[in-house]
């Protein structure tokens, strides 16, 4: 009965070492294997960067850093992953001090991997002071002027990818990751306003509001947290971080389930014992 | 000097993992007790982020879009930004306090502006995307493309239920005494908990993928290039501190308290205390 009792006030730090042992089975045997079932907004995603126009760039807005990386790193190494593989040469756009680094060199190791060249089928506009709102409505009517160079001091100009880009109308997706409520600037300024696919890879915190973006289609797809970039690269059959992560988040979360569980036996147990005295 | 950077550079790598993983460590350590070394790594994290953000502020941003124009291209109007910049600081002048106004004024008027195309691209498609049909037309269970199944139907029904709901819970013009409010309002509230779960589920998600993200950098790139001799050392350390603090004989009840202000009142108690004078 005492030990039935004790379950309720488990020390943190059992708690902490069983989830280390949860986490990193998975991780070391791969034991559950089971490939996440990609979602519709994520399918829809994928189908939006399927089809974008010929001439045309996408955009991939970076505001997250070291804090989120493992949630939006693996949606940012899909996307660029998916745009490399379609030939869409893309723009990485940072507002976030790490994340300028973290996603430069992200895309470095991808671009490299799948023999993609800087400045024919990438650039990165280099980190932006988070202004977003002015630098969107900017941008939308002229795209040269508001970078005009890349991170390497570059004129936009003189770029392959980027010498015939001058408006929204070039732009034929954006995807924004991030942990912050960012998106309604592009859903406020491009997607509403000039009618340009914005997706959406939120952290898992953000997902629960990213539906309603996605209900009313102003949003046309989202890679919710780190489950959203395994899926992503079920689409893409491609084995990446998200995928081997997949299990042990399955597993972090049957030992939490397990660990309520037991917390409320011993809380039944507890009033039980109060009510028999 | 040239040997360290000889060092640095032949193991630059290594270097890198072992720093990552010495401040990962330094960061977890937290979670058994706050200690110095925690302290260490958290300072550390504050200044280099501190000092990528002056470099990559003026690398990025101030010497290629203000500097080289103004100094190089003989755009000499850009020293205008400067006053500007320094009318912020204004606001620490009670005398001068008016100039800081002016530039606040202009930033909050450009704001106002920018909100009502916010506010009318982000909310009318909302409130149009709420108007859903609750009445079938094809009479499938599947749903229906074009047309509206019976799951769609009944989807939009429980959509509109919500909806309602729990907009009458926030209702305050009248009082929630007479029946159907009071039952509505009642409805929207356990909504608002099914919500507040849904996103309480996530938000315990996203930390377990940053955990994840964490570990697997430490058991997948670090682990491997750590020898033997450091896993024992490191072993005999931890043990020693669980041992240490296992064994430390614990202060006397009175000189704990002493040690340890009381907990501050709550309830009743506190507000007796609070409103004496």
């Amino acid at each position: 009965m005492r030990f039935l009792m004790n379950l309720q006030s488990i020390d943190r730090r059992i708690v902490y070492i069983l989830l280390v042992i949860a986490v990193w089975i998975p991780l070391r045997w791969n034991v559950i294997g089971i490939d996440p079932k990609v979602s519709k907004e994520v399918k829809s995603a994928y189908d939006t960067i399927e089809n974008v126009e010929d001439g045309k760039i996408a955009i991939i807005s970076v505001l997250w850093g070291a804090g989120t990386l493992a949630e939006n790193r693996p949606q940012t190494e899909a996307i660029a992953r998916h745009l490399f593989q379609k030939g869409v040469p893309f723009a990485i756009l940072p507002w976030d001090l790490q994340g300028t680094t973290l996603a430069e060199q992200a895309v470095e190791r991808i671009a490299e991997e799948m023999g993609k060249k800087e400045g024919v089928d990438w650039i990165s506009l280099g980190y932006r002071p988070a202004y977003i709102d002015q630098i969107i409505m900017s941008m939308a009517v002229d795209f040269q002027g508001t970078f005009s160079t890349d991170r390497n001091g570059i004129p936009l100009s003189k770029i392959p990818m980027t010498k015939n880009i001058k408006s929204v109308k070039d732009i034929g997706v954006v995807m924004e990751t991030t942990p912050s409520n960012t998106i309604p600037a592009w859903i406020q300024f491009l997607g509403q306003k000039y009618d340009v696919p914005i997706l959406y890879g939120p952290t898992a915190v953000m997902v629960p509001e990213g539906y309603n973006y996605l209900d009313t289609g102003q949003i046309k797809g989202m890679l919710p947290g780190m489950m959203g970039a395994a899926q992503y690269e079920v689409l893409l059959e491609h084995r990446g971080f998200g995928r081997r992560a997949a299990d042990a988040l399955s597993a972090a979360h049957l030992l939490i389930i397990l660990l309520i569980i037991v917390g409320n036996i011993g809380f039944f147990m507890a009033r039980t014992r109060r009510a028999d005295m | 000097m040239d040997w360290i950077v000889e060092l640095i550079t032949n193991h630059e790598t290594a270097l890198t993992l072992w720093l990552g993983a010495l401040c990962t460590l330094g960061i977890f350590s937290l979670l058994y007790k706050e200690n110095p070394y925690y302290r260490l790594c958290e300072h550390v994290f504050i200044g280099l982020s501190m000092g990528q953000g002056v470099f990559l502020t003026w690398d990025n941003v101030l010497y290629p879009k203000w500097w080289l124009p103004m100094v190089e291209k003989g755009q000499w109007w850009w020293a205008f930004g400067v006053i500007g910049g320094l009318m912020f600081y204004f606001i620490f002048s009670k005398k001068n306090v008016w100039i800081q106004r002016l530039i606040f004024g202009m930033i909050l008027g450009l704001g106002a502006g920018a909100a009502f195309l916010a506010f009318a691209n982000m909310y009318f498609p909302m409130i149009e995307g709420s108007f859903k049909p609750i009445i079938p037309n094809v009479w499938s269970l599947r749903a229906a493309d074009p047309g509206v199944g019976i799951s769609t139907a009944i989807n939009n029904f429980i959509f509109i239920t919500v909806l309602i709901t729990v907009m009458s819970y926030f209702f305050f013009s009248i009082d929630h005494k007479a029946k159907s409010i009071k039952v509505s309002a009642g409805l929207g509230r356990w909504f608002l908990m099914f919500a507040f779960g849904a996103m309480f589920g996530s938000t315990v998600m996203a930390r377990m993928a940053l955990f994840i993200g964490r570990f697997d950098f430490m058991y997948s790139d670090w682990a491997p290039i750590v020898p033997l001799w450091f896993w024992i050392v490191l072993a005999l350390v931890l043990a020693g501190i669980v041992i240490y603090f296992w064994m430390k004989p614990k202060p006397p009840k009175k000189l704990q308290e002493a040690v340890e202000p009381a907990p501050e009142p709550v309830g009743p108690e506190a507000v007796t205390e609070s409103t004496e004078i």
